[in-house]
């Protein structure tokens, strides 16, 4: 059992009045290890994820990581044990599971051949190279997240999984012009 | 090592000169699976050589890019 959380930055919201916001709520602002360039991005992230946490929890929980760098909430109240944190542009998703999961939301993007060839298991690629270009761009950006989700379920990552198959996805779903994967083991 | 630095900017939108050899691809860059991707890409381009999925899961500083270009070209 899952549960999806997509939010999107307000525009006004850059990453100093972002940082202030939080700190006025006493909600985490980031983690300690978040990228300082992208600190709008990945704090706006985390702060969706401590929303969803007092949704379901009732209050912010501690985020631990284990032997595979997978997150877990140490003081988990309810069925989610597991959250998986993702953001693309101004967009986050933010997924909290009874399973280990993982969440990737992503821009429908031009793939060029190389990229896509390293990405691709031989199968996906047979599929890909029939596709007119835009649906080559739609099948690879979605290949793209369910390798993501699932490299972050397993906790192995991305590279593990270049041109392998993985299992399906959880959810896979269209948002405006970005596609939203969920990858739970159970 | 400039190169390096210049293609990982691109990707990263980090001025080239913040980006030092210790600095992390992830934890400092905010390079994201996808950036690393079209990095990986555009360094084979740059370098004239492949760089393996495996290859890839070591690369965690700019410092390792540099050596494994250094030693692979």
């Amino acid at each position: 059992m899952h549960k999806l959380y997509l939010a999107q930055r307000p525009a006004d919201l850059n990453g100093q009045t972002l940082h202030a916001l939080l700190e006025q709520e006493g909600l985490p602002v980031c983690r300690a290890d978040a990228a300082p360039f992208r600190k709008k991005e990945s704090a706006w992230a985390w702060h969706v994820a401590a929303l969803a946490l007092l949704e379901n929890a009732g209050h912010v929980c501690s985020v631990q990581k284990d032997e595979h760098g997978r997150p877990w909430l140490q003081e988990a109240a309810g069925p989610f044990l597991y959250l998986s944190v993702s953001h693309t542009q101004d967009w986050a998703a933010v997924c909290l599971s009874d399973h280990p999961c993982g969440v990737d939301i992503e821009a429908i993007r031009p793939w060029n051949e190389p990229v896509a060839r390293r990405l691709c298991s031989p199968a996906e690629w047979q599929q890909a190279d029939a596709l007119s270009a835009d649906e080559r761009d739609r099948f690879l950006t979605a290949a793209f997240v369910k390798k993501e989700a699932a490299g972050k379920a397993n906790g192995k990552g991305l590279a593990a999984l270049l041109g392998c198959d993985v299992p399906e996805p959880t959810a896979l779903m269209t948002f405006k012009d970005l596609l939203v994967c969920v990858m739970e083991l159970t | 090592m400039e190169s390096i630095i210049r293609i990982l900017s691109e990707f990263t939108e980090v001025d080239p000169e913040q980006i030092q050899p210790e600095s992390r691809l992830v934890e400092d860059l905010g390079l994201t699976s996808l950036d690393l991707l079209d990095a990986v890409t555009a360094f084979e381009d740059a370098y004239g050589l492949e760089i393996s999925d495996e290859a890839i899961r070591t690369l965690h500083t700019v410092q390792d890019v540099a050596v494994y270009l250094q030693t692979h070209a």
